[in-house]
Order: C-alpha cells, then sequence, then structure tokens
C-alpha cells in the first residue's frame, strides 16, 4: 500500500504511519533498526530495491530521503508503503525541497524508531566527512559506498582521512568471500607462511587499494599490486610460500579459481560477484564498528594530502591594475557578472562565493546591481561565503549581512539560492554549524571537488572571490594557524583567530580551489608586501593568499598602492 | 596453528571449514536425501565449505561417481534453502565420488580407502576425513570393524577422522553404553559427533542469549517467582512411513530422551562460565544428575496412543492402523511427565515434559509459568481475567519469546486481563537462518563441539528415562486419544492433581 502526501509535514506522516499500523494490523513488529538511505531521484528505484531487499533479512524502517535540486517551493512531499511495497517494515520517501533541505535531521528526527540504531547509506556519491553529516552524526552506523563516485580513489583516500568508527565502505564488503577463501588458502597444507603477496588489478581502484593494505597489515609481508586492467577490479591474489604458490583467481563473474602448489588439481570456487542486496544486507549484520575495516583504512593512506597540490599545476595567476578603489570595485564586479553569465549559459547554473571586509561588500553589492541590470539569469546564481564569523545573525561583524539585500531584493537571486554561513544564534554549535554548511554544498554537487586533479570539470564554484589580510591570509585561513591545514571537508570551524571575532568557519583548500575564476581583491599600500610575496611560490602554511587559484584563471585586482612592490 | 588473517575482532570474516572430504553411509536414505545432502549444498552455496571438498557416497546401489553425482544434484534441487545453481553444483560435483558396497564387505572398504587416498591426492583433502553414519544403529559395529580394519579411522601427522551418529543413541542405558563401546573402541571420545539437531536450531542457542546475556530474566529464573515449567514438543502429523523404527521405541526414547531433556537442560543449569564446549557440558551434566522422578509414577506421568478420527478435515488412521504395525502394539505415541530437579534453584519447581504425535499442532515451546503475585490489591472481580505470568520460548515454528502479563483494560472501572508481548524471531531477524544441519555439519568439520552431546550427556538422559519407560512396560499400558487433540485425558488429570493445567500452544 502505497500513501502519497504532498506538502506535509513529518508529524503528519507520523501520524499515517500510525493510523496505516492500525488499519492494516500488526505489521510492524520487531523491527532491528532505522535504515535511512539518501538517495539522488534518479537512483530511487535502485535504492529502494536495495534497502527492502536487506530489511527481509533486518526488519528495519526505511526512511528514504531524496533532496530535490534547486527549486523556489520550500515543501515536503511523502510517500508511505506498508505491506508488499515496503519489505518487512515499513517505508517512507521524503522528498524535501527548497529551504526544507536545511534542516535533514530534524526532518527525520520524529520518524526515528524509538531505541533502535540508526544505520544511514549513501546510494549515490559519499559525504565528504560521514560522521559529520547532519544525519551521519546522528547514525550509530554509516555507510557509504566509493565505487558510487565519480572518483572513487579520491573519496577512499578521503574517507580514510575522516574516518570515524561506525563508518564502513560497500567496498570493504566486497571483499568479504575474497577474504575468507584467502584465510582458508593460508590454512591449506602444508602449512607455511607467505613471504610475499602479489595482487593483480586496477591500481588505486579502493577494493584493490584495501586488499592490499588488509594482507601488508596482518602478513606482514611485501604486497605488490600488478597494475591490470580487466573485467574485474581485482583479478587474482597469489600468496607466494616456499612450499609454492597459492593464487586465487576470478575467471568469471561466477567463478574463482584456487591453485596450489603439489599434484592437486586447480579447484573452481563458485563466488559471484556481490550485489548490492548482499552488500548492504552484510552491512546491517554488524551495527558496531569495524575495527578491522578502520584500522585497515586509515593504514592505506598515512600521508597527509598536502594542501599545496591542490593548487599546483593550475594556470599562473595575472594582474590586472586599476586606478584606484573605485575602479577596483567596478572591475571586479563586471568581471564576476561576465563570468556567472558564461557559466549559466554553457552549464545552466552559476556558484559564486563572496567574500567579506569593506571592499569584498562593496562587490558583492555591486554584483547585485550589474545582474539587476543585465539580462542574466540571476535565479540560476548560488551565492556562497568563503568565510564568516560565527557571530548572532543581526551582528555588524557578519560579513553577508551587508550584502544581502543588493543580492536578493536588487539582483532578484532567490533566497533559497543565497547560502550564508550558520550564525551563533541559530542553535549550532560551531563545529556543527561548519559541518551543516559544508553539507549544504554536498547538497549541490560540490563534493566532485575534492580531488587534486585540477581539470575544469572538477571546478564546482564558477567565480572565487577572495580578500587578502595584511598578513595574507584569505577567507578565514590564517598564516600558520592549526585549523587551517584540514584538507578533507569542506567547510571547518577556525577558533583562535588572530582577528577578532575569534570563531569563524571557513571553506577549506580543496573548496576554494574548486573554481574556475579565482578573483582577488587587494586594496591599500599595507598589503602591498605580502600581495608581491603572493606572487611567487605556493605556501599555504606561511602565506595562505599564495595557494588558491582558478582552474581557468587566477586575476589579482590591485589599486596602485597594493601593486607598488611587484615587480614588473 | 595462528592464522595472521583470522584476528577475533574481525567478524566479518567467514569461518570456512579447512580442506577436508565426509564420507557418507546411508546416503540413499530419507535424512541424507532431505536434511544432509541439501545441508551441504547450502554450505557450499554459501562459501563456508572448502573448494576441495570431497563427498564420498557409500551403499549398496551399482553407481559410478556419475549416477551419484546426478542424485545428490536432484536430492539438492529439491531441498537446498539458498536456490540451485548450477555453478556451485558444478563445483560441488568435482569432489563428489561414490563407492559400492555392503557394510560388511571388506573388499568395499578398500576401495574406499583408495578413493579416500585419491580425494587427498588430487583434490588436496589433507587427510581430514569425517565419516557420517546415517545408518540404522545395528549396523554400527560392523562398519566400525570395517573402518578400523582398514586403517580409515587413523589419522596421520596433524589431520583429522570423525565420526558422527546420529540418535538414537541406544534404547536404554545399557545399550547406549554397548553402542558407545563399538565406536569409542574405533574412534576417540572427542572425535565421535552426535548430532541432535535440536541443538543446531537458531532458537535453541537462543535460549543461551536470552537467559545469560539478559539481566531480566535470570533474577526471576528460579523457585522464588517460578511457579513450574512446561516444555511441548507436539507434530501433528502421525508416524508416516517410520513405522519399522518407531515401533516399539515409542516417544519417550524417541524425542524426550534426546530433544526434550537437552532443551530441559539448557532452561534449568546453571550459568556455565564460558560457551566451550566443556564448560557448557559440565552445566548440563550438572542439573541432569540432579534430576529425581517423583516417587509415583502412576500419577506423574502419562502415556497415550492416538486413535483414528478427523484432524483438521482429513480423516486419519488410529495409530494400531497404521501400515506395518501390529494391531496389539503397546508403543505409546504420546508421552508426559515430571521431573523435579534437587537444587536450591529449582526445589519444588515442577517441570512438566509432554511429546507427542497427532496432537493439536505442530509446535515445540518451553514455558516458564510464574507464581501468581502473593498479594493483589484489587477487588476479586478486577482480576477474574488475570492469569500467571509466563514466558514461553517457542522453538518451532514461528520462532520466538511471548511474554504474558496483566494488563489494565481501557475504560473507566479498573479491569486486569491477560495480554501478550511478543518478540518473532523471523521478523526481527533473518528469515534466512540456516538449517539446523548446516550449522552442525560445519561445526563438525570445524571441530567446534559445543553443540554435540557427549556420551555423559545420554548415559544421564537415560537414566532418567529408564525407570519410567520400565514402569510404563510393566503396568501402564497407553491410554487412547483422538487424534488432533493435547492428548489423553490422564496428562490433563496429571496436572489437575498439582491444581495446575498444561498450556494450549
Amino acid at each position: 500500500m502505497i500513501h502519497t502526501m504532498k506538502d506535509t509535514t513529518t508529524s503528519e506522516v507520523s501520524r499515517v504511519l500510525i493510523e496505516l499500523r492500525e488499519d492494516t494490523g500488526l505489521v510492524t513488529l520487531g523491527r532491528v533498526a532505522t535504515l535511512v538511505v539518501i538517495s539522488p531521484e534518479d537512483h530511487l528505484d535502485d535504492s529502494i530495491d536495495v534497502a527492502v531487499h536487506a530489511s527481509h533479512e533486518h526488519p528495519a524502517r526505511i526512511i528514504v530521503i531524496v533532496p530535490q535540486g534547486d527549486t523556489d517551493r520550500n515543501a515536503l512531499d511523502a510517500e508511505v508503503r506498508v505491506g508488499a511495497d515496503a519489505g518487512a517494515g515499513e517505508l517512507i520517501v521524503l522528498r524535501p525541497s527548497g529551504l526544507v533541505v536545511n534542516g535533514m535531521d530534524t526532518l527525520i528526527t520524529p520518524l526515528l524508531l524509538p531505541d533502535a540504531p540508526i544505520v544511514t547509506w549513501w546510494s549515490a556519491a559519499p559525504p565528504v566527512c560521514p560522521s559529520q553529516d547532519v544525519v551521519g552524526a546522528l547514525s550509530t552506523r554509516r555507510i557509504t559506498d566509493a565505487l558510487a563516485a565519480d572518483d572513487p580513489d579520491a573519496v577512499i583516500r578521503r574517507l580514510s582521512h575522516n574516518y570515524h568508527p561506525g563508518d564502513t565502505d560497500l567496498c570493504w564488503s566486497r571483499l568479504t568471500n575474497w577474504r575468507g577463501l584467502l584465510a582458508a588458502a593460508y590454512e591449506q597444507p602444508p602449512i607455511s607462511a607467505p613471504t610475499a603477496v602479489t595482487i593483480e588489478g586496477k591500481l588505486n581502484k579502493p577494493t584493490v587499494t584495501l586488499m592490499r593494505q588488509w594482507l601488508a597489515d596482518f602478513l606482514c609481508v611485501p604486497v605488490t599490486v600488478k597494475d591490470t586492467d580487466g573485467d574485474f577490479g581485482l583479478i587474482s591474489i597469489t600468496l607466494h610460500r616456499e612450499d609454492g604458490d597459492i593464487t586465487l583467481r576470478r575467471v568469471s563473474p561466477h567463478t574463482v579459481i584456487v591453485s596450489t602448489p603439489g599434484e592437486t588439481d586447480d579447484q573452481s570456487v563458485t563466488m559471484p560477484v556481490r550485489t548490492m542486496h548482499d552488500l548492504l544486507s552484510e552491512e546491517l549484520r554488524r551495527l558496531d564498528a569495524d575495527d578491522i575495516y578502520g584500522r585497515v583504512l586509515t593504514a592505506a593512506f598515512p600521508h597527509h594530502v598536502d594542501v599545496k597540490d591542490f593548487a599546483t599545476g593550475k594556470p599562473a595567476p595575472s594582474d590586472i591594475r586599476v586606478k584606484d578603489k573605485d575602479d577596483l570595485i567596478e572591475h571586479a564586479a563586471q568581471f564576476s557578472v561576465e563570468m556567472i553569465d558564461e557559466a549559466v549559459r554553457e552549464r545552466g547554473i552559476a556558484h559564486i562565493a563572496m567574500t567579506g571586509g569593506r571592499t569584498g561588500t562593496q562587490v558583492a553589492r555591486r554584483i547585485g546591481e550589474l545582474l539587476h541590470s543585465t539580462d542574466v539569469a540571476a535565479s540560476k546564481v548560488h551565492v556562497w561565503w568563503g568565510d564568516e564569523r560565527f557571530v548572532e545573525t543581526k551582528s555588524d561583524d557578519r560579513n553577508d549581512r551587508p550584502a544581502l539585500s543588493a543580492l536578493t531584493l536588487t539582483a532578484g537571486i532567490p533566497v533559497y539560492n543565497v547560502h550564508s554561513m550558520p550564525a551563533s544564534d541559530m542553535g549550532m554549535e560551531l563545529d556543527d554549524a561548519a559541518a551543516w554548511y559544508g553539507q549544504q554544498l554536498s547538497l549541490l554537487g560540490a563534493d566532485s571537488a575534492h580531488t587534486e586533479e585540477t581539470d575544469e570539470e572538477r571546478a564546482f564554484f564558477d567565480v572565487v572571490l577572495l580578500g587578502m589580510g595584511e598578513d595574507g591570509h584569505i577567507a578565514s585561513l590564517f598564516p600558520d594557524h592549526e585549523d587551517a591545514g584540514d584538507a578533507t571537508r569542506s567547510a571547518v570551524s577556525v577558533r583562535n583567530s588572530p582577528k577578532p571575532p575569534s570563531e569563524r568557519i571557513s571553506l577549506t583548500w580543496p573548496m576554494l580551489n574548486a573554481a574556475r575564476h579565482v578573483v582577488f581583491l587587494v586594496a591599500g599600500e599595507e598589503k602591498a608586501e605580502f600581495a608581491a610575496r603572493a606572487h611567487g611560490d605556493i605556501d599555504p602554511v606561511n602565506l595562505p593568499a599564495s595557494a588558491v587559484r582558478g582552474t581557468v584563471s587566477t586575476t589579482w585586482f590591485l589599486d596602485p598602492e597594493a601593486a607598488s612592490a611587484i615587480e614588473h | 596453528m595462528n592464522n595472521p588473517l583470522r584476528d577475533p575482532r574481525d567478524r566479518r570474516l567467514p569461518l570456512i571449514a579447512g580442506p577436508s572430504s565426509m564420507v557418507m553411509f546411508g546416503v540413499t536414505g530419507d535424512l541424507a536425501k532431505k536434511k544432509l545432502l541439501p545441508a551441504i549444498y547450502d554450505l557450499t552455496n554459501r562459501s563456508l565449505l572448502p573448494p576441495s571438498f570431497g563427498l564420498v557416497g557409500f551403499g549398496r546401489r551399482d553407481w559410478s561417481h556419475e549416477d551419484f553425482a546426478d542424485y545428490v544434484e536432484e536430492a539438492v534441487k529439491e531441498g537446498a534453502r539458498t536456490g540451485f545453481r548450477q555453478s556451485v553444483m558444478d563445483q560441488l560435483r568435482g569432489g563428489l565420488r561414490f563407492v559400492t558396497g555392503e557394510f560388511d564387505e571388506t573388499a568395499a572398504y578398500e576401495r574406499l580407502t583408495d578413493v579416500v587416498k585419491e580425494l587427498d591426492e588430487t583434490r588436496g583433502t589433507g587427510g581430514n576425513h569425517a565419516f557420517y553414519l546415517s545408518i540404522p544403529p545395528k549396523a554400527f559395529p560392523q562398519v566400525c570393524e570395517q573402518l578400523a580394519n582398514s586403517g580409515l579411522n587413523a589419522s596421520e601427522n596433524g589431520s583429522w577422522r570423525r565420526v558422527v551418529i546420529e540418535k538414537p543413541f541406544g534404547h536404554n542405558l545399557e545399550s547406549a553404553r554397548e553402542l558407545n563401546d563399538v565406536v569409542e573402541k574405533v574412534f576417540d571420545e572427542e572425535d565421535v559427533f552426535r548430532i541432535d539437531h535440536y541443538l543446531g536450531k537458531e532458537t535453541v542457542q537462543n535460549l543461551l542469549a536470552f537467559r545469560f546475556a539478559n539481566q531480566m530474566f535470570e533474577p526471576v529464573w528460579n523457585a522464588n517467582y517460578v511457579d513450574h515449567v512446561q516444555i511441548t514438543m507436539a507434530e501433528d502429523i502421525g508416524i508416516g512411513s517410520r513405522a519399522g523404527y518407531y515401533d516399539g521405541i515409542g516417544t519417550a526414547r524417541d524425542v524426550i530422551q534426546n530433544h526434550l531433556l537437552q532443551l530441559f537442560a539448557l532452561t534449568a543449569m546453571e550459568e556455565p562460565i564460558s560457551f566451550e564446549a566443556a564448560d557448557l557440558r559440565a552445566e548440563k551434566e550438572k542439573v541432569l544428575a540432579a534430576v529425581e522422578l517423583p516417587g509415583d509414577l502412576a500419577t506423574s506421568t502419562a502415556r497415550g496412543q492416538y486413535v483414528g478420527g478427523w484432524q483438521g478435515g482429513q480423516w486419519v488412521k488410529g495409530y494400531l492402523e497404521e501400515e506395518g504395525i501390529p494391531e496389539d502394539s503397546e508403543t505409546e505415541t504420546f508421552a508426559a511427565m515430571q521431573l523435579n530437579v534437587n537444587t536450591r534453584r529449582w526445589a519444588g519447581v515442577p517441570f512438566y515434559l509432554r511429546a507427542g504425535k497427532r496432537l493439536g499442532r505442530r509446535v515445540t515451546e518451553i514455558a516458564v509459568v510464574f507464581k501468581s503475585a502473593p498479594f493483589l490489591p484489587f477487588n476479586d472481580t478486577d482480576t477474574k481475567d488475570l492469569g500467571q505470568n509466563s514466558i514461553v520460548i517457542r522453538i518451532q515454528p514461528d520462532e520466538g519469546v511471548t511474554m504474558r502479563f496483566g494488563s489494565k483494560v481501557p475504560g473507566s472501572q479498573m479491569e486486569v486481563r491477560d495480554v501478550s508481548m511478543d518478540f518473532v524471531y523471523g521478523s526481527s531477524f533473518t528469515e534466512e537462518s540456516p538449517e539446523a544441519y548446516e550449522r552442525l555439519i560445519l561445526d563438525m568439520l570445524l571441530g567446534d563441539p559445543p553443540l554435540f552431546p557427549r556420551q555423559r550427556e545420554v548415559e544421564l538422559s537415560w537414566a532418567i528415562l529408564d525407570p519410567v519407560t520400565e514402569f510404563w512396560a510393566e503396568s501402564m499400558p497407553p491410554s487412547p486419544y483422538r487424534a488432533g487433540t493435547w492428548g489423553p485425558q490422564t496428562a490433563h488429570d496429571m496436572l489437575a492433581r498439582d491444581g495446575r493445567h498444561w498450556r494450549r500452544p
């Protein structure tokens, strides 16, 4: 039975659930967990199918959240399914749109089963940091699938750096049968410890990476990966032993051949490539943290990403010298609007990150005016901020406040496209607020930006506007500051800022660098020295302004004073 | 041997049996066809058997390996739980062999020795072989003797040989000892695996979790709070084609000696210090040894035999009309008895056991019935619908746990009535819980013994049952009961005398 509700609330959904239960009898007994599925609309049927299948083995209340793309409707549509349409529990599909998306945690809270554990599964690309995701933070188990992302290697790397007990990735469950077979092969007589291991498979594929790490970690022998492109990610594993090698080789989607030393024949083992149904069911069997996975995953990527890499290899910055500050504002705003226009024409959407400060605010206002006076489709423009002071909404310290009316009222950008960072009076702690902002970015597809690759397609922002502090800081990434090093999340909290107010939220290196066009707005003599130095080597630690570059262009708009120290 | 890939925290990693084979005697029998062969396929399908696994059939038929493989495939197609896949079957087929011979034919065991050796060489089964005796006990001496003569029972450097035997483990204490002597002459005690498939059931194992993983039940699990315990194993079918085996054995020896007394032991035993086989066994043996039968067996036991009639919409035969049953048979098809347990925990709490065929419906359950509250601050009329609280552990079908307690009826009056709170295994967990035989065969191949009773338990159980069956043979013929009812009047009288009544399961 499917019950559809338009323009509703979760308490209404909750009421309907109880009603349906009373009508149809005891269909909802004995559920062991709430399974929250985050799925895009185009994955929805598959996701539901897999979740319903898993619920046969682990009866659960399934809540599928399908965030709706940009729309001017702030509403919640829902479906409640019970009986044959819902597996062994009940299924709720929530389609939040517009601003409703902003509160995903409170959206599902009334629907969670009392006491039962919460498991969240991202059926498409995983969030940047599952345990900091607003829904993920509520969950005891967070299930991601790196293979569902465009760049699985980058994603698993990120998941590794952001690992928190309770996270697992389906790439790990894809290996369970292999691992069982290997553990059994180890026990094959004559028993002797392997001296080395060779894996044939696709280098940097998460399954291969995790397998390599698991074997290296537990056998304590060298493990070599032979990069091989085949029909399967993981093709073969050979345990080299003094008494002869044991090889497991996948020869078909159903079969693995085990070759052992001596006269024994090769044996074929039926080991079908695991379906999503198998994988999710296996995950739900354990609702506690998988320590072994955590150990293997975190050991697989021991080195921190060098934040320098996000800016390296991109076109060199160029300068535009203007005659004074007003000229700077005009030129920078015009340039930005041109780029916005181009983005909307080419891709149907434009993302711009604003900056604070006096110059930044004036540029933002001017952009608003220009959008109003040109025929750019303002409704397609999304506005973000590179950083924000974590103070009350009405505080004069806010970066967004002085620009808001120009962007919405004057320019006509829809309110729900203007993504202000949370204020301190909105009921969120600083860390949660940063995570929340990261999630807003992620909802609109910013996660694909988290890569050290530099091609244009990876860019999320069309324009990132940046001011530069007298110490060379940009956004709220300060020189030699402990909160400035994060390279795995999209937005971070910053404490002990050298400039008041001390608590802030800032975009991170990967996010700021995920831009087609980076625009620096620098005016004043006091900035001359650092402006000059920022034209040199990329040095994110000492000189943050040197380490942000666009995939297409990086342009410094300088007034004569600010440009005074730059050699021609 | 320590396998570095097996970390105890790595609970995903499946336990796959090591290289081994199983030689099955009685492979054409009903049990093999309906349960054992499908279970082996299901284990293969779940990737829990080693790729090298070999299965050797031994029987009279003049079959080639191929014929045997076809027979196995047919049995698997009919009985497999996990869905038939040709590729899995083909993997299994590679290790299937058949040896034709009589149980006492020396030459056949020589051929068997060759086949087993060939499996070691071509499949790498590593000298690990299990002998599954799915045959009548009277054939045990021949088979065991021949296995010993051909040296098949002897393992060499680090490999193992195991023997699996099915109930009945004798028909009284004396015969159980004789049977055991035969087997233990050839195999060591720790290599003998007695299969009681009830112990492989999820719900029976859950009994341990229920009692020892929870805090809220153990404090009331004693004579202070429990009034009595009822353990029921009822079948709605008759003896079917088992006449030859059943007549002369009867329900008490068929199921009470093993299944019901095992359930009793798990319900009544103290907490084991660990779930290691030896510790678990120690507690079961203690409680079995503490059992005492009531003085007057005539009033504390009941014995019945079903007579024909309409049951559930069809006419069924009485026991004496079943094919192959002598007209004057005094074999019981219903047995009930009271056990007392001489421990501080259970003194004064009777355990009532009953089992039978052609009863009301198919059900196995353990009901722990609590004493009534000593004082009720209500009017008598308010609580006239209030019974005794109880916890019922349902073993099959519809596995789960039910609690019954009083609750106020909605409305302006104070009125208390019994309600049930239900935990249904099938809906809280998997509908795919493995068959008991899958679990037991795998445990046997892994050499994991907690779920297999040892000889001492078998002997203690017979020691409990022997006085009853002897008394029955001398002076208590079975009372007739109508098919489809809950046993003879004597069974109801037995509890009525104590002021109690059987639950209707």
